[in-house]
């Protein structure tokens, strides 16, 4: 375990996990705090539903940028290039627009994997506690630094759940 | 079906923990066909564009053929299994990755072959727009340049879409193994603990990339197919190419899954998670694929044959009375006769008969993209310019070989990584079927 002061519950199924949830919320712990470990979302669960997240929107944002970025590249590429058309138009706006809208799903695209990799905490050093039995099916329940003064009401509870890791 | 989560672990992870020793030498052997490709391109840089079949007026032969078929199988993946994921079909579970592999690993042969037919692959970088000392700038006017930018936002795009949901399942295996594949695992999940808030941001961005990839992949063919539109060439300059390269994409891409589904089943005994369901369900696809396949190929020979303009209507005949023709009836065969009664007669849209009409459909794709590239190209406006092609050794080695390629790809990865979703089939046990 690499947290010191964390306390965990090793729940064997999940509506035992909804307990030990319901035993740190009775404790006054507010969700926030609390984590929920799984080898599997697990939807169903009240525990786990969260805040809606503004995803969606940063993406729409990278698109525009990857949109305009497209339409800069095309456009002064091609007003670079100083080539006489006779009176025509230099910019090729139909052309321009497939490279632009190229770049807008890249940009989209982009921002999504950059997104999703900051949001969930990927890639950066995890300091969450964890333990490989999670990937045999268990669920691990519990908080990352847990107040001295509920510490023993909250390893109380999870002995009748599971097995505690501290 | 596998009734337990435990079950489903054991059976998806035995073939990564414990391979088959009977698949090293069919890796051998792809490997030692892949190498004959390579050597051959060897040949053909070290000796010169010559030792292809290309030559005026024929500049796109096999090569060419190779590169809008092989574009055409990675609408397999991605596509399927984002309109499958976004319509929430449960029976997509077990295929969704078999399907997103196909896509990467298509795409990658699929990009090679412009490499291969510049002859001089060195200088493919003069593709790339970035300025330069000669004042030289990547002309945005062409379709050429157009494919630059798609498939290559089709390839990162669909190597996310086949990454992220990997995520899990690699730290499915980093528990499982030690050593220096626990060290790659680790690597490879990225720090992945399976908290819910992780679990809900995978699952957001699963659903933004879902929606993202189809447009990605709508245009990636439709811009491979004005490589050819957009060029007056006879029975090329046309609006239908576009919607017809489209479903013709999905369609080879679709019969590409089955096979691939009915080598894994066999091979990796994943008979309990490839259902028959799952071929049923993939064959009524590839049903309403061909018979919009063959109602585009009708209208586009309907409205050629009736506009009677003598450049098309030599094409039109080159094709379906002239030395092209046995090819022609082929294709119609493998893409609309054969596979139609295999697939729309209930009894006979087994495994086998799925199977069948795959390979089929497989082979009178390739056909259909050799028979607009060539017959055209061979026979343009003024008789002057009408030639032959005639593929060389080379062309057929490289050919060949990359169809081994994609086998050996397919097989490594199959090795590597569990070819099914463990955690999106375990969290398809608590869901209702639909």
């Amino acid at each position: 375990m690499s947290s010191a002061r964390g306390i965990f519950v090793l729940c064997s199924e999940p509506d035992r996990t909804e307990r030990a949830v319901n035993a740190l919320l009775s404790a006054g712990l507010p969700m926030s705090d609390i984590i929920v470990i799984s080898s599997e979302p697990l939807e169903r669960y009240r525990f786990a539903e969260l805040k809606k997240v503004r995803m969606p929107w940063l993406v729409v944002c990278g698109a525009v940028l990857g949109g305009m970025g497209g339409f800069l590249l095309t456009s002064l590429t091609q007003k670079g290039l100083a080539i006489r058309t006779g009176g025509m138009p230099v910019l090729t706006l139909w052309t321009d627009g497939i490279v632009t809208y190229e770049l807008t799903m890249l940009g989209a695209i982009l921002t999504t994997i950059v997104v999703f990799l900051v949001t969930a905490r990927l890639v950066f050093r995890n300091h969450l506690p964890y333990d490989p039995q999670v990937s045999q099916g268990k669920v691990m329940v519990g908080i990352a630094s847990a107040p001295d003064a509920l510490r023993d009401k909250i390893a109380e509870m999870f002995k009748a759940i599971g097995e505690i890791r501290e | 079906m596998a009734q337990t989560a435990e079950q489903i672990q054991r059976d998806l992870l035995r073939p990564v923990l414990d391979p088959s020793r009977r698949a090293k030498p069919v890796i051998a052997g792809l490997a030692l066909l892949v190498l004959a490709g390579f050597s051959a391109w060897m040949y053909q840089m070290y000796t010169g564009i010559g030792v292809a079949g290309i030559r005026r007026p024929v500049f796109w032969g096999f090569y060419i053929t190779n590169f809008v078929f092989w574009i055409g199988i990675s609408h397999a993946g991605t596509l399927i299994s984002a309109i499958l994921r976004l319509s929430n079909a449960t029976w997509r579970r077990p295929i969704t990755r078999c399907a997103e592999v196909i896509t990467v690993f298509a795409l990658l042969i699929g990009a090679m072959f412009p490499l291969i037919h510049l002859g001089r692959p060195w200088l493919a970088f003069w593709l790339a727009p970035y300025p330069n000392q000669r004042g030289l700038w990547p002309n945005y006017r062409s379709p050429l340049l157009w494919d630059f930018f798609a498939i290559n936002t089709y390839l990162i795009g669909s190597l996310i879409f086949l990454l992220l949901p990997l995520i899990p399942d690699c730290a499915l295996l980093r528990d499982n193994v030690t050593g220096w594949r626990n060290k790659l695992y680790s690597l490879l999940s990225l720090g992945w603990r399976g908290t819910q808030k992780q679990w809900h941001r995978l699952e957001a961005a699963m659903h933004i990339m879902a929606i993202l990839i189809i447009p990605v992949a709508v245009s990636v063919h439709t811009i491979v197919s004005w490589d050819f539109a957009m060029t007056p060439v006879p029975m090329w300059h046309s609006t239908i190419f576009a919607p017809y390269f489209v479903a013709g994409a999905i369609f080879s891409g679709i019969a590409a899954l089955i096979i691939a589904m009915v080598f894994l089943r066999s091979s990796l005994h994943l008979e309990e998670y490839l259902r028959p369901e799952c071929f049923d369900n993939l064959g009524k696809l590839l049903l309403v694929m061909s018979l919009l396949w063959f109602y585009f190929l009708f209208a586009e020979r309907l409205t050629t044959w009736y506009g009677n303009a003598r450049p098309e209507i030599a094409v039109f005949w080159l094709t379906q009375r002239g030395p092209y023709r046995h090819l022609f009836w082929v294709m119609v065969g493998c893409n609309f006769v054969l596979p139609f009664p295999l697939l729309a007669i209930k009894k006979l849209r087994t495994i086998a008969g799925t199977f069948l009409a795959s390979v089929a459909v497989v082979i009178g794709m390739w056909i259909e993209r050799y028979l607009i590239i060539v017959p055209s190209l061979s026979h343009k406006f003024l008789p002057y310019a009408w030639g032959t092609y005639r593929p060389t050794w080379v062309e057929i080695t490289i050919t060949a070989a990359t169809f081994c390629g994609m086998a050996l790809l397919y097989l490594l990865f199959s090795e590597v990584v569990p070819v099914v979703s463990i955690w999106e089939l375990k969290a398809g046990l608590r869901e209702p079927v639909r």
